[in-house]
Protein backbone atom coordinates (compact mmCIF):
# COMPACT_ATOMS: atom_id res chain seq x y z
CA UNK A 1 0.00 0.00 0.00
CA UNK A 2 2.78 2.27 0.90
CA UNK A 3 4.28 1.47 -2.68
CA UNK A 4 1.13 2.51 -4.29
CA UNK A 5 0.97 5.59 -2.23
CA UNK A 6 4.08 6.41 -2.89
CA UNK A 7 3.94 6.08 -6.69
CA UNK A 8 0.50 8.12 -6.32
CA UNK A 9 2.70 10.93 -4.99
CA UNK A 10 4.94 11.14 -7.26
CA UNK A 11 2.71 11.62 -10.06
CA UNK A 12 0.99 13.78 -8.52
CA UNK A 13 3.65 15.86 -7.47
CA UNK A 14 5.04 16.02 -11.25
CA UNK A 15 1.90 17.13 -12.57
CA UNK A 16 1.45 20.37 -10.12
CA UNK A 17 4.50 21.32 -10.61
CA UNK A 18 4.41 21.36 -14.18
CA UNK A 19 5.66 24.69 -15.35
CA UNK A 20 2.74 26.32 -17.84
CA UNK A 21 2.78 29.80 -20.12
CA UNK A 22 0.78 32.00 -18.37
CA UNK A 23 -2.65 31.43 -19.26
CA UNK A 24 -4.16 34.55 -21.47
CA UNK A 25 -4.21 36.13 -25.00
CA UNK A 26 -1.88 38.78 -26.73
CA UNK A 27 -2.58 40.84 -29.52
CA UNK A 28 0.39 43.75 -31.19
CA UNK A 29 -1.87 46.46 -31.08
CA UNK A 30 -3.57 45.30 -27.73
CA UNK A 31 -5.58 47.68 -25.65
CA UNK A 32 -4.58 47.97 -21.77
CA UNK A 33 -7.87 47.55 -19.24
CA UNK A 34 -9.33 50.76 -18.85
CA UNK A 35 -10.63 52.42 -16.18
CA UNK A 36 -13.12 55.39 -15.90
CA UNK A 37 -13.48 57.57 -12.93
CA UNK A 38 -16.70 59.16 -13.72
CA UNK A 39 -18.87 58.92 -10.90
CA UNK A 40 -21.87 58.53 -13.05
CA UNK A 41 -22.91 54.50 -14.36
CA UNK A 42 -24.12 53.89 -17.64
CA UNK A 43 -23.29 51.43 -20.90
CA UNK A 44 -24.17 53.43 -23.77
CA UNK A 45 -23.52 51.16 -27.08
CA UNK A 46 -21.59 48.17 -28.15
CA UNK A 47 -20.71 48.71 -31.75
CA UNK A 48 -18.51 46.43 -34.03
CA UNK A 49 -16.83 47.61 -37.01
CA UNK A 50 -16.95 46.12 -39.82
CA UNK A 51 -20.21 44.56 -39.01
CA UNK A 52 -19.14 41.89 -41.84
CA UNK A 53 -16.15 40.27 -42.33
CA UNK A 54 -13.93 37.48 -44.25
CA UNK A 55 -12.40 34.28 -42.54
CA UNK A 56 -9.14 35.42 -40.61
CA UNK A 57 -9.97 39.16 -40.62
CA UNK A 58 -10.33 41.37 -37.46
CA UNK A 59 -13.57 43.14 -36.38
CA UNK A 60 -13.22 45.48 -34.10
CA UNK A 61 -15.75 45.75 -31.27
CA UNK A 62 -15.66 48.86 -28.61
CA UNK A 63 -17.96 49.16 -25.73
CA UNK A 64 -18.67 52.59 -24.47
CA UNK A 65 -19.42 52.63 -20.65
CA UNK A 66 -19.10 55.65 -17.72
CA UNK A 67 -18.63 54.88 -14.11
CA UNK A 68 -16.17 54.49 -11.28
CA UNK A 69 -14.02 51.25 -11.37
CA UNK A 70 -15.95 49.76 -14.12
CA UNK A 71 -14.07 46.47 -15.38
CA UNK A 72 -15.17 44.45 -19.02
CA UNK A 73 -15.84 40.76 -19.16
CA UNK A 74 -15.71 39.49 -22.85
CA UNK A 75 -16.95 36.47 -24.18
CA UNK A 76 -18.11 34.72 -27.70
CA UNK A 77 -20.22 31.86 -28.61
CA UNK A 78 -17.63 30.81 -31.00
CA UNK A 79 -14.74 33.24 -32.48
CA UNK A 80 -11.83 34.32 -30.50
CA UNK A 81 -11.28 37.86 -28.88
CA UNK A 82 -8.10 39.67 -28.49
CA UNK A 83 -7.29 42.08 -26.18
CA UNK A 84 -9.81 43.23 -22.94
CA UNK A 85 -10.88 47.00 -21.64
CA UNK A 86 -13.32 48.87 -23.49
CA UNK A 87 -11.86 47.96 -27.18
CA UNK A 88 -11.38 44.36 -28.04
CA UNK A 89 -10.82 42.54 -31.57
CA UNK A 90 -12.17 39.61 -33.11
CA UNK A 91 -12.01 37.18 -36.01
CA UNK A 92 -13.18 33.57 -37.01
CA UNK A 93 -11.52 30.71 -38.14
CA UNK A 94 -13.25 28.45 -41.51
CA UNK A 95 -15.57 26.36 -38.94
CA UNK A 96 -16.98 29.53 -37.38
CA UNK A 97 -18.99 31.21 -40.82
CA UNK A 98 -22.50 33.32 -40.68
CA UNK A 99 -23.28 35.61 -37.48
CA UNK A 100 -21.31 35.75 -34.72
CA UNK A 101 -22.20 36.97 -31.56
CA UNK A 102 -20.35 38.82 -29.10
CA UNK A 103 -21.05 39.89 -25.17
CA UNK A 104 -19.72 42.63 -23.46
CA UNK A 105 -20.66 42.53 -19.54
CA UNK A 106 -19.35 45.91 -18.05
CA UNK A 107 -19.98 46.33 -14.04
CA UNK A 108 -18.50 48.50 -11.29
CA UNK A 109 -18.78 45.64 -8.63
CA UNK A 110 -22.69 47.37 -7.62
CA UNK A 111 -24.45 47.60 -11.20
CA UNK A 112 -23.66 44.60 -13.89
CA UNK A 113 -24.93 45.29 -17.80
CA UNK A 114 -24.83 43.40 -20.10
CA UNK A 115 -24.96 43.90 -24.01
CA UNK A 116 -23.88 42.04 -27.18
CA UNK A 117 -23.35 42.72 -30.51
CA UNK A 118 -23.71 40.40 -33.96
CA UNK A 119 -21.09 40.54 -36.91
CA UNK A 120 -20.95 38.35 -40.01
CA UNK A 121 -18.53 36.11 -40.75
CA UNK A 122 -18.16 35.32 -44.81
CA UNK A 123 -15.68 32.95 -46.87
CA UNK B 1 -11.32 -4.33 -3.47
CA UNK B 2 -11.02 -2.14 -0.79
CA UNK B 3 -7.40 -0.81 -1.45
CA UNK B 4 -8.95 -0.29 -5.59
CA UNK B 5 -11.53 2.02 -4.02
CA UNK B 6 -8.81 3.77 -1.87
CA UNK B 7 -7.14 4.48 -5.26
CA UNK B 8 -9.35 5.19 -7.24
CA UNK B 9 -10.98 8.31 -4.36
CA UNK B 10 -8.14 9.64 -3.74
CA UNK B 11 -7.14 9.86 -7.75
CA UNK B 12 -10.76 11.46 -8.21
CA UNK B 13 -10.30 13.83 -5.32
CA UNK B 14 -6.88 15.13 -6.40
CA UNK B 15 -8.80 15.79 -10.23
CA UNK B 16 -11.32 17.71 -8.27
CA UNK B 17 -9.38 19.84 -6.02
CA UNK B 18 -7.21 20.46 -9.31
CA UNK B 19 -10.42 21.67 -11.45
CA UNK B 20 -10.57 25.26 -9.55
CA UNK B 21 -7.15 26.47 -11.24
CA UNK B 22 -9.34 25.30 -14.90
CA UNK B 23 -9.73 22.94 -17.36
CA UNK B 24 -10.07 20.81 -22.01
CA UNK B 25 -10.69 18.28 -24.44
CA UNK B 26 -10.36 14.58 -24.03
CA UNK B 27 -7.02 13.54 -24.98
CA UNK B 28 -6.06 10.43 -24.07
CA UNK B 29 -3.03 8.36 -24.76
CA UNK B 30 -2.72 6.52 -27.91
CA UNK B 31 -2.34 2.38 -26.09
CA UNK B 32 -0.05 0.35 -27.13
CA UNK B 33 -1.74 -2.30 -25.34
CA UNK B 34 -5.33 -2.17 -26.53
CA UNK B 35 -6.24 -5.51 -25.92
CA UNK B 36 -4.89 -7.19 -22.86
CA UNK B 37 -7.18 -6.60 -19.56
CA UNK B 38 -5.11 -6.50 -16.11
CA UNK B 39 -4.97 -9.56 -13.94
CA UNK B 40 -7.03 -9.81 -10.70
CA UNK B 41 -5.60 -7.42 -8.45
CA UNK B 42 -2.85 -6.00 -10.10
CA UNK B 43 -3.25 -2.28 -10.70
CA UNK B 44 -1.43 -0.42 -13.37
CA UNK B 45 -0.41 3.15 -12.97
CA UNK B 46 0.77 4.92 -16.24
CA UNK B 47 1.82 8.55 -16.45
CA UNK B 48 2.65 10.06 -19.68
CA UNK B 49 3.09 13.45 -21.90
CA UNK B 50 1.88 13.99 -24.90
CA UNK B 51 2.72 16.82 -27.58
CA UNK B 52 1.34 18.07 -30.23
CA UNK B 53 1.93 20.44 -33.38
CA UNK B 54 0.03 21.47 -36.14
CA UNK B 55 0.60 24.47 -38.65
CA UNK B 56 -1.24 23.71 -41.89
CA UNK B 57 -4.93 24.32 -43.64
CA UNK B 58 -6.29 21.67 -45.55
CA UNK B 59 -9.38 22.22 -48.02
CA UNK B 60 -10.94 18.04 -48.42
CA UNK B 61 -7.28 16.58 -48.75
CA UNK B 62 -5.50 19.44 -50.06
CA UNK B 63 -3.18 21.90 -47.97
CA UNK B 64 -4.87 25.05 -48.40
CA UNK B 65 -3.48 28.78 -48.01
CA UNK B 66 -5.22 31.84 -47.05
CA UNK B 67 -3.29 34.74 -49.09
CA UNK B 68 -4.73 37.81 -46.88
CA UNK B 69 -5.94 37.13 -43.52
CA UNK B 70 -4.25 38.46 -40.22
CA UNK B 71 -5.86 36.45 -37.61
CA UNK B 72 -5.53 33.04 -39.28
CA UNK B 73 -3.50 30.71 -37.56
CA UNK B 74 -0.41 30.01 -37.97
CA UNK B 75 0.36 27.42 -35.54
CA UNK B 76 -1.23 25.72 -32.93
CA UNK B 77 0.19 23.29 -30.04
CA UNK B 78 -0.38 21.51 -26.64
CA UNK B 79 1.14 19.67 -24.05
CA UNK B 80 -0.69 17.27 -21.99
CA UNK B 81 0.39 15.13 -19.09
CA UNK B 82 -2.02 12.85 -18.14
CA UNK B 83 -2.06 9.71 -15.68
CA UNK B 84 -4.15 6.36 -16.36
CA UNK B 85 -4.44 4.00 -13.51
CA UNK B 86 -6.05 0.36 -14.38
CA UNK B 87 -7.18 -2.34 -12.24
CA UNK B 88 -8.06 -6.01 -12.92
CA UNK B 89 -11.41 -6.99 -10.51
CA UNK B 90 -10.96 -10.14 -12.05
CA UNK B 91 -8.70 -11.99 -14.59
CA UNK B 92 -11.27 -10.96 -17.19
CA UNK B 93 -12.51 -7.74 -16.02
CA UNK B 94 -10.27 -4.51 -15.17
CA UNK B 95 -11.11 -0.44 -15.00
CA UNK B 96 -9.93 1.95 -15.91
CA UNK B 97 -9.73 5.82 -15.78
CA UNK B 98 -7.60 8.55 -17.55
CA UNK B 99 -7.33 12.22 -17.49
CA UNK B 100 -4.41 15.15 -16.93
CA UNK B 101 -4.30 18.66 -17.70
CA UNK B 102 -3.58 20.63 -20.61
CA UNK B 103 -0.59 22.67 -20.55
CA UNK B 104 0.01 25.52 -22.75
CA UNK B 105 -2.90 24.77 -25.47
CA UNK B 106 -1.53 27.33 -27.51
CA UNK B 107 -2.71 29.17 -30.71
CA UNK B 108 -0.89 31.51 -32.26
CA UNK B 109 -1.84 34.21 -35.37
CA UNK B 110 -0.06 35.08 -38.98
CA UNK B 111 -0.07 38.88 -37.42
CA UNK B 112 1.78 37.40 -33.91
CA UNK B 113 -1.59 37.39 -31.80
CA UNK B 114 -1.67 34.50 -29.24
CA UNK B 115 -3.80 32.67 -27.16
CA UNK B 116 -3.13 30.39 -24.21
CA UNK B 117 -5.19 28.33 -22.20
CA UNK B 118 -3.89 25.68 -19.31
CA UNK B 119 -6.53 23.12 -17.33
CA UNK B 120 -7.53 19.64 -16.07
CA UNK B 121 -9.05 17.91 -19.21
CA UNK B 122 -11.83 15.77 -19.13
CA UNK B 123 -11.55 12.18 -17.41
CA UNK B 124 -12.29 9.15 -19.67
CA UNK B 125 -13.55 5.85 -17.02
CA UNK B 126 -14.09 2.44 -18.93
CA UNK B 127 -14.51 -1.46 -18.14
CA UNK B 128 -12.84 -4.08 -20.14
CA UNK B 129 -13.93 -7.68 -20.53
CA UNK B 130 -12.45 -10.63 -22.11
CA UNK B 131 -15.30 -12.54 -22.94
CA UNK B 132 -14.15 -15.28 -25.37
CA UNK B 133 -10.91 -17.19 -25.52
CA UNK B 134 -10.47 -20.43 -27.96
CA UNK B 135 -9.80 -23.71 -26.50
CA UNK B 136 -6.20 -23.25 -28.43
CA UNK B 137 -5.53 -19.83 -27.34
CA UNK B 138 -5.34 -18.37 -31.15
CA UNK B 139 -8.37 -15.94 -30.54
CA UNK B 140 -9.59 -13.64 -28.31
CA UNK B 141 -11.77 -11.03 -27.52
CA UNK B 142 -12.62 -8.26 -25.47
CA UNK B 143 -15.35 -5.26 -25.27
CA UNK B 144 -14.67 -2.14 -23.68
CA UNK B 145 -17.24 0.26 -22.52
CA UNK B 146 -16.56 3.52 -21.50
CA UNK B 147 -17.78 7.24 -20.58
CA UNK B 148 -16.10 10.49 -20.58
CA UNK B 149 -16.66 12.70 -17.47
CA UNK B 150 -16.96 16.76 -17.75
CA UNK B 151 -14.41 17.48 -15.50
CA UNK B 152 -12.55 19.99 -17.52
CA UNK B 153 -13.70 23.63 -17.75
CA UNK B 154 -14.98 25.15 -21.20
CA UNK B 155 -15.57 28.34 -20.19
CA UNK B 156 -12.10 29.29 -18.82
CA UNK B 157 -11.49 33.12 -18.73
CA UNK B 158 -8.45 35.55 -19.23
CA UNK B 159 -8.16 37.44 -16.22
CA UNK B 160 -8.33 40.72 -18.22
CA UNK B 161 -12.00 38.77 -18.42
CA UNK B 162 -11.96 37.67 -21.82
CA UNK B 163 -13.36 34.47 -22.48
CA UNK B 164 -10.51 32.34 -24.57
CA UNK B 165 -11.96 30.43 -27.59
CA UNK B 166 -13.15 27.12 -27.96
CA UNK B 167 -10.16 25.68 -29.27
CA UNK B 168 -7.99 26.15 -25.78
CA UNK B 169 -10.45 25.50 -23.12
CA UNK B 170 -9.34 22.59 -21.52
CA UNK B 171 -12.56 20.87 -21.66
CA UNK B 172 -15.19 20.08 -23.04
CA UNK B 173 -18.37 20.55 -20.97
CA UNK B 174 -20.30 17.26 -22.28
CA UNK B 175 -20.68 13.79 -21.46
CA UNK B 176 -19.82 11.39 -23.75
CA UNK B 177 -20.44 7.28 -24.22
CA UNK B 178 -17.94 4.95 -25.76
CA UNK B 179 -17.76 1.05 -27.19
CA UNK B 180 -14.74 -0.72 -28.08
CA UNK B 181 -14.44 -4.11 -29.40
CA UNK B 182 -10.84 -5.38 -29.90
CA UNK B 183 -9.84 -9.12 -31.07
CA UNK B 184 -6.53 -10.25 -31.02
CA UNK B 185 -5.82 -12.97 -33.23
CA UNK B 186 -2.61 -15.36 -32.13
CA UNK B 187 -0.77 -16.47 -35.60
CA UNK B 188 1.14 -19.92 -35.04
CA UNK B 189 2.04 -18.64 -31.92
CA UNK B 190 4.57 -16.33 -33.03
CA UNK B 191 3.25 -13.39 -34.36
CA UNK B 192 -0.06 -11.49 -32.35
CA UNK B 193 -2.57 -9.06 -34.34
CA UNK B 194 -5.29 -7.03 -32.96
CA UNK B 195 -8.08 -5.32 -34.40
CA UNK B 196 -9.97 -3.32 -32.55
CA UNK B 197 -13.29 -1.35 -33.76
CA UNK B 198 -14.62 2.22 -31.30
CA UNK B 199 -17.71 4.36 -31.22
CA UNK B 200 -17.55 7.41 -29.14
CA UNK B 201 -20.79 9.51 -28.72
CA UNK B 202 -20.53 13.18 -27.48
CA UNK B 203 -23.35 14.85 -25.77
CA UNK B 204 -24.30 18.30 -25.79
CA UNK B 205 -22.37 20.73 -23.49
CA UNK B 206 -24.41 23.72 -21.69
CA UNK B 207 -23.00 25.92 -24.25
CA UNK B 208 -25.42 23.83 -27.29
CA UNK B 209 -22.19 22.70 -28.11
CA UNK B 210 -21.81 19.37 -29.61
CA UNK B 211 -18.68 17.06 -30.96
CA UNK B 212 -18.93 14.81 -33.74
CA UNK B 213 -19.27 11.20 -33.21
CA UNK B 214 -16.27 8.92 -33.92
CA UNK B 215 -15.38 6.00 -35.16
CA UNK B 216 -11.89 4.53 -34.70
CA UNK B 217 -10.03 1.51 -36.15
CA UNK B 218 -7.27 0.34 -35.64
CA UNK B 219 -4.73 -2.18 -36.45
CA UNK B 220 -1.71 -3.40 -34.57
CA UNK B 221 0.83 -6.16 -34.28
CA UNK B 222 4.28 -6.18 -31.35
CA UNK B 223 7.59 -7.50 -32.29
CA UNK B 224 9.84 -8.39 -29.92
CA UNK B 225 13.21 -6.70 -31.43
CA UNK B 226 16.03 -7.53 -28.80
CA UNK B 227 15.17 -8.96 -25.20
CA UNK B 228 13.01 -6.63 -23.46
CA UNK B 229 12.87 -3.95 -26.22
CA UNK B 230 10.04 -4.19 -28.71
CA UNK B 231 8.44 -1.88 -31.32
CA UNK B 232 4.16 -1.54 -32.04
CA UNK B 233 3.33 -1.00 -35.00
CA UNK B 234 -0.12 0.70 -35.50
CA UNK B 235 -2.31 1.99 -38.53
CA UNK B 236 -5.53 4.05 -37.12
CA UNK B 237 -8.25 5.33 -39.33
CA UNK B 238 -10.44 7.64 -37.80
CA UNK B 239 -13.60 9.41 -38.90
CA UNK B 240 -15.90 12.12 -37.23
CA UNK B 241 -18.45 13.72 -38.05
CA UNK B 242 -19.85 17.09 -38.01
CA UNK B 243 -19.94 19.19 -35.07
CA UNK B 244 -23.58 20.83 -34.39
CA UNK B 245 -23.69 24.23 -32.20
CA UNK B 246 -27.62 25.31 -31.43
CA UNK B 247 -28.73 22.30 -33.30
CA UNK B 248 -27.00 23.76 -36.74
CA UNK B 249 -24.38 21.92 -38.42
CA UNK B 250 -20.83 23.18 -38.88
CA UNK B 251 -19.76 22.84 -42.00
CA UNK B 252 -15.77 23.16 -41.49
CA UNK B 253 -15.92 20.23 -38.87
CA UNK B 254 -15.46 16.76 -39.11
CA UNK B 255 -12.77 14.75 -40.83
CA UNK B 256 -11.32 11.56 -42.05
CA UNK B 257 -7.35 10.36 -41.05
CA UNK B 258 -5.32 7.68 -41.21
CA UNK B 259 -2.20 7.93 -38.98
CA UNK B 260 0.53 5.76 -38.49
CA UNK B 261 2.41 5.26 -34.96
CA UNK B 262 5.34 2.94 -35.05
CA UNK B 263 5.67 2.64 -31.05
CA UNK B 264 9.01 1.80 -29.37
CA UNK B 265 8.55 -0.44 -25.78
CA UNK B 266 11.22 -0.95 -23.34
CA UNK B 267 10.38 -3.24 -20.00
CA UNK B 268 13.17 -2.48 -17.42
CA UNK B 269 13.31 -3.47 -13.56
CA UNK B 270 10.38 -4.96 -12.52
CA UNK B 271 7.14 -4.46 -14.20
CA UNK B 272 8.21 -1.18 -15.42
CA UNK B 273 8.01 -0.13 -19.10
CA UNK B 274 8.58 2.83 -20.53
CA UNK B 275 6.99 3.83 -24.52
CA UNK B 276 7.43 6.19 -27.01
CA UNK B 277 4.74 7.22 -29.56
CA UNK B 278 5.23 9.12 -32.50
CA UNK B 279 2.09 9.80 -34.42
CA UNK B 280 2.21 10.37 -38.00
CA UNK B 281 -1.01 11.60 -40.48
CA UNK B 282 -0.39 9.82 -43.86
CA UNK B 283 -3.96 10.68 -44.64
CA UNK B 284 -6.52 13.42 -44.17
CA UNK B 285 -9.63 14.54 -45.64
CA UNK B 286 -11.65 17.11 -44.09
CA UNK B 287 -14.64 18.71 -44.60
CA UNK B 288 -14.23 22.15 -45.63
CA UNK B 289 -11.64 24.19 -44.53
CA UNK B 290 -9.78 23.02 -41.33
CA UNK B 291 -6.87 23.07 -39.08
CA UNK B 292 -5.03 19.93 -39.51
CA UNK B 293 -2.60 18.17 -37.15
CA UNK B 294 0.89 17.77 -38.28
CA UNK B 295 2.19 15.32 -35.70
CA UNK B 296 1.89 13.77 -32.17
CA UNK B 297 4.43 12.15 -29.92
CA UNK B 298 3.98 10.74 -26.48
CA UNK B 299 6.15 8.96 -23.86
CA UNK B 300 4.56 6.88 -21.21
CA UNK B 301 5.96 5.31 -18.14
CA UNK B 302 3.87 2.38 -16.51
CA UNK B 303 4.43 0.30 -13.50
CA UNK B 304 2.20 -2.96 -12.89
CA UNK B 305 1.54 -3.45 -9.08
CA UNK B 306 0.69 -6.97 -7.54
CA UNK B 307 -1.75 -5.84 -4.97
CA UNK B 308 -2.23 -9.24 -3.48
CA UNK B 309 1.34 -9.37 -3.27
CA UNK B 310 2.03 -6.14 -1.45
CA UNK B 311 -0.78 -6.78 1.04
CA UNK B 312 0.51 -10.57 2.02
CA UNK B 313 3.58 -8.65 2.46
CA UNK B 314 2.12 -5.68 4.12
CA UNK B 315 -0.15 -7.46 6.88
CA UNK B 316 1.37 -9.02 9.90
CA UNK B 317 1.48 -13.16 10.13
CA UNK B 318 -0.12 -13.15 13.16
CA UNK B 319 -2.85 -10.94 12.36
CA UNK B 320 -4.11 -13.03 9.05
Amino acid sequence: MKKIIFYLIIITVSILTINCKKEGSYFPDNSSVKTDTSSVYSFTSLEAIPTTIHIGDIVNIYATATGKGIAYTWSSSHAEIFGSGSHIQSSAQPCCLGRQKIGCTVSDGVHTITKSVVFNVIN
Amino acid sequence: MVRFLLVFVVMLSFCNNSYAQCCAQGCSMTSSNIFDVLEKHHLELTGFLKHSNSNQYFNGSNKYYFTNAPLSLKNTSFDYFGISIGYGITNKLSIEAQGGYFGNKTQNFVDGAWLVGNGLSDWEVNIKYNFYNSKDSTWAMTISPGCKLPLGNYKDFTPQGVKLSRDVQSGTGAYAGSLEYACKVNIKKKFILVGSAEYEYNGINPEQYQYGDKLTITLSTKLKMYKKLSLVGMMKYEKTSNDYFYDQEIVASGYQKITLIPALSIDFRKDWSFTVIPEIPVYQNFNNIQFAQQYTVSCALSKELNLKKISNHTIPKWNK
